[in-house]
């Protein structure tokens, strides 16, 4: 496998395999697309695009070593496509969701990064190919077109965003958390070489949420972000631990050989006055060591042992044959310790000043073979760091060794005593930062191996999650919904009955299925109680239906008799109520009307009314006065009733060749009268009992009403002047009377039908708590001109 | 709608509100249990506009419960309610004390 084959990569070409799969999974989907699908689909084709050079470029990098592929797609290949990528998902965006227009109309927009794009590659490639020379100036200026355009791209994005919000704010939320992420990536890596990885998962969790996965997307997001955070962490963490303790040992491995050359170079017991004298003649020295062989100024003393002093006092002959002699011993030593150790670099200077320095000994000669003693050592040109071993490991983070190229040195040295040379005389030895930089590329895959991890832990801990909490609760809540339609608690307790789990799921599920057990239940003893008070207001309709029946109502009533005609009429309220009439003759001159209104409604009222109904016709057929009549029926109804039911009745007896009414009445409201001109009047208060039913014992006092010729008499119930309109205000007796009166005269059932309609007037639409029932009785005698 | 106060074997209760067939029943369920040791009771129609024949017939039960233990009394009935129960001829039934 090639080295840059690594983890990152295996993973950007997973990225890009799960986007394929879910753009093919939705593609293949049936279903009519809506705009929310289409902008999906956009936004993955136009991920998918800013996947491709990631993966082209590590295609290339991990298949060629030609270089010129290598640097176009590193510089140019990847920004460029990026861009055009980025752009070309907010254009798709525009069009696939169905805004064409909106997206011509901003079409400029597109157009001139796009251009610039556009110019910046062409000079790119021209550079590339040497059209002309590439020089630092030019290199900076592309650098920065560079940044800029990376910015004008994503300002274009940001500027897109910005119209989708407009056009619909919904649309905006995926494509931000995209962007968003994104550029959070490109600022952390400082380039976009894990965003095919980033993609995938933002896919995934577009993905999810339109499988409405919501807590997995959420949860996953939460994650990814800690993951993120926690990979940057210990990622530097690692790399500085690693930073530090690799230039320690590098340190004291190098600190060691320093200390050999050291050791062995106090040994000379005549150092200070050798170095003085190396750097006061350096050019004797060279030139001896470079001409005249060793052998012609041999010593047959220890040159160790020979003191400062002692070396004073030679002559000048002999003071440069035993400083040669020296030099070449210990330069002997130096190289013999650059090639056993395979050192990169071994020398000594003389520091005067930070800039300011003179080579006394190095292990590497110069190119020409001549020693390098008393050659100037620029700091600079040498490329040469003074490294301080402890600024250097509190330096040791992940931004401070990128920051230096692969080529410099970084050296280590070692002070020689001050009391052996009386200058500031530093033993040094280098190595490459190459070196640390190869240590580094470890550090930094075991980082992505890291991350690599903490993704597959953030995988298996998702999967848990879903397989423990959120599959069970989707089914769950898959299943209520589709008990919400079909009500079948059988298929929720199979449902619910494989969810096995012992924990708060499978409580919430178990508390589930008993939920809709006890629905069922419910249910049923709703349902049954409807069908018991639909029951009940059938049997209440009939009645209903029975007690108006038993109230006469065909009409003309009597049409063989001229001498009257009488005319009811009862509007029901909506419960059985407690109103009657009734008329009939008692003898063929003898005509009997009554109006009636029991106490309170319902069914027990429509029973004790029948009853009173029935004992008043009873009584009355026997013959005998109404106050005897309803004495008698009062004494009946007054028998058990516990209830203290009532009626007030107000009954007459017509005499028809009269005029004469024999009337009593039991506690009810007094009729009215009219006049020959039509116009009413109550009659004046009479002498009446109470309501029958109550107080045993009664007798009830007749009175008389004559009526004249064409004369009428008209019976109400409380109902009547208690009708109600919106605002809760009573027709009123009085207003009942004035509008008796504006009625134009005519039979009774033309002045009852005309004060229904002023009623109706009255109240409009408010609902009526009580029976409405009227009786009127015109009175013509022997009066056959005007008959009916 | 319905506020008691008892003092000894004397209750007096304040009615607010018409009495019709809805509210009647809530009457006699309020006084049902209430009236096991009273001997004087007192309901107060200060604050009753209306009273339809169902609150009549609520009357007239306690009424007949209050003949069996003591005595009853409706005190400030306005005029219109006195009307009622001088048309339904329950006057005699009943102990009413005008309104002022």
């Amino acid at each position: 496998m090639p080295q840059y084959v690594d983890v990152l990569w295996i993973m950007n070409v997973a990225a890009v395999i799960i986007m394929i799969g879910v753009l093919v999974h939705f593609l293949s989907k049936k279903e009519k697309r809506e705009t929310k699908d289409r902008i999906f689909i956009a936004l993955l084709i136009a991920v998918m695009m800013t996947a491709l050079p990631e993966i082209v470029y590590a295609v290339i990098k991990a298949g060629s070593g030609f270089n010129m592929i290598y640097s176009i797609c590193e510089t140019w290949l990847m920004t460029f496509i990026e861009h055009v990528s980025c752009m070309f998902m907010a254009v798709w965006l525009f069009f696939l969701a169905g805004y064409g227009r909106a997206f011509r109309k901003y079409r400029l927009l597109f157009i001139a990064p796009l251009a610039a794009e556009l110019i910046y590659s062409v000079l790119t490639i021209a550079m590339m190919i040497r059209l002309f020379d590439s020089t630092d100036s030019f290199w900076s200026f592309m650098t920065n077109l560079s940044y800029v355009l990376y910015f004008v791209g994503l300002a274009y994005i940001v500027v897109s965003l910005i119209m989708l919000w407009r056009i619909d704010k919904a649309l905006m939320i995926l494509p931000v958390i995209l962007t968003a992420v994104l550029i959070l990536f490109d600022i952390i890596y400082g380039s976009a070489y894990s965003r095919p990885m980033l993609m995938a998962l933002v896919v995934l969790y577009l993905y999810m949420s339109m499988k409405k996965q919501q807590l997995l997307v959420h949860i996953g997001g939460i994650m990814l972000i800690l993951f993120t955070v926690i990979t940057l962490f210990i990622g530097n963490a690692v790399t500085s631990a690693a930073f530090s303790s690799y230039l320690k040992t590098l340190h004291d491995r190098n600190d060691e050989h320093l200390k050999d050359v050291e050791n062995m170079m106090e040994s000379y017991e005549a150092l200070p006055w050798l170095i003085d004298y190396w750097t006061d003649n350096a050019a004797s020295v060279r030139f001896n060591l470079e001409n005249r062989s060793e052998s012609t100024v041999l010593f047959n003393v220890d040159l160790k042992s020979v003191s400062s002093d002692e070396a004073s006092l030679m002559d000048d002959n002999m003071q440069l044959q035993f400083a040669t002699a020296c030099y070449k011993r210990i330069d002997d030593v130096f190289v013999d310790e650059y090639e056993t150790y395979d050192l990169d670099d071994l020398f000594l200077i003389i520091r005067y000043s930070d800039d300011d320095a003179v080579k006394l000994f190095d292990a590497e000669k110069n190119p020409d073979g001549t020693y390098g003693l008393g050659d100037d050592f620029d700091v600079y040109s040498e490329s040469f760091e003074w490294g301080n071993y402890e600024t250097e490991v509190s330096e040791a983070t992940h931004w401070t060794w990128g920051r230096y190229s692969e080529d410099d040195d970084f050296g280590f040295y070692r002070k020689l005593p001050e009391s052996l040379s009386g200058k500031e005389a530093l033993l040094c030895n280098s190595f490459k930062r190459s070196e640390i930089y190869a240590h580094m590329d470890y550090i930094s895959s075991f980082r992505l191996e890291a991350m690599g991890y903490l993704i597959v832990v953030a995988a298996i801990i998702l999967m848990v999650l879903y397989y423990m909490i959120l599959r069970p609760l989707s089914f769950m809540s898959s299943t209520m919904k589709r008990y919400r339609h079909d009500k079948d608690e059988k298929a929720v307790k199979t449902d619910m009955a494989r969810i096995s789990q012992h924990d708060e799921i499978g409580a919430f599920a178990n508390d589930f299925t008993s939920l809709t057990g006890e629905m069922k239940r419910y249910t049923e003893e709703v349902a049954h109680l409807a069908k018991e008070s639909e029951r009940v207001a059938t049997e209440l309709r009939m009645a209903a239906d029975i007690q108006i029946k038993a109230l006469p109502s065909v009409f003309p009533a009597f049409p063989e008799n001229s001498e009257f005609d009488i005319y009811a009429h009862m509007t029901p309220a909506k419960e059985v109520g407690g109103d009657f009439y009734d008329f009939f003759m008692t003898d063929e001159r003898h005509l009997a009307f009554l109006m009636a209104d029991v106490s309170d409604k319902g069914v027990p009222a429509a029973l004790f009314m029948m009853s009173a109904k029935n004992l008043i016709n009873y009584r009355a057929q026997e013959g005998g006065t109404p106050g005897q009549i309803l004495t008698a029926a009062n004494e009946q109804l007054c028998k058990n009733n516990q209830t203290k039911m009532f009626a007030t009745v107000w009954m007459g007896i017509l005499d028809l060749d009269t005029g004469v009414i024999t009337c009593a009445n039991a506690g009810h409201e007094r009729p009215a009268v009219s006049d020959k001109d039509g116009g009413f009047s109550l009659i004046p208060k009479d002498d009446h009992g109470p309501a029958i039913g109550v107080l045993p014992g009664i007798t009830y006092i007749d009175y008389e009403i004559t009526l004249s010729q064409k004369e009428s008499i008209f019976l109400y119930t409380d109902g009547v002047p208690e009708a109600k309109n919106g605002a809760g205000d009573f027709y009123g007796a009085q207003q009942m009377i004035l509008d008796l009166a504006d009625i134009e005269e005519g039979s009774p059932k033309w002045i009852i039908e005309n004060l229904t309609e002023q009623i109706d007037t009255y109240v409009q639409d408010a609902e009526q708590f009580d029976d409405m029932t009227m009786l009127c009785l015109k009175y013509y005698g022997d009066d056959v001109t005007d008959s009916h | 709608m319905i506020q008691k106060t008892a003092d000894n074997d004397k209750l007096t209760v304040v009615i607010d509100g018409v009495l019709d067939t809805h509210t009647s029943p809530v009457l006699t369920e309020e006084l049902e249990g209430a009236l096991d040791d009273v001997k004087t009771l007192i309901l107060d129609f200060e604050k009753v506009p209306y009273i339809s024949s169902a609150g009549v017939r609520a009357i007239l039960l306690l009424q007949q419960t209050m003949d069996r233990q003591g005595s009853m009394t409706l005190i400030n009935v306005n005029d219109e309610i006195m009307e009622l129960f001088d048309t339904i001829g329950f006057l005699n039934v009943v102990t009413i004390e005008k309104k002022g």
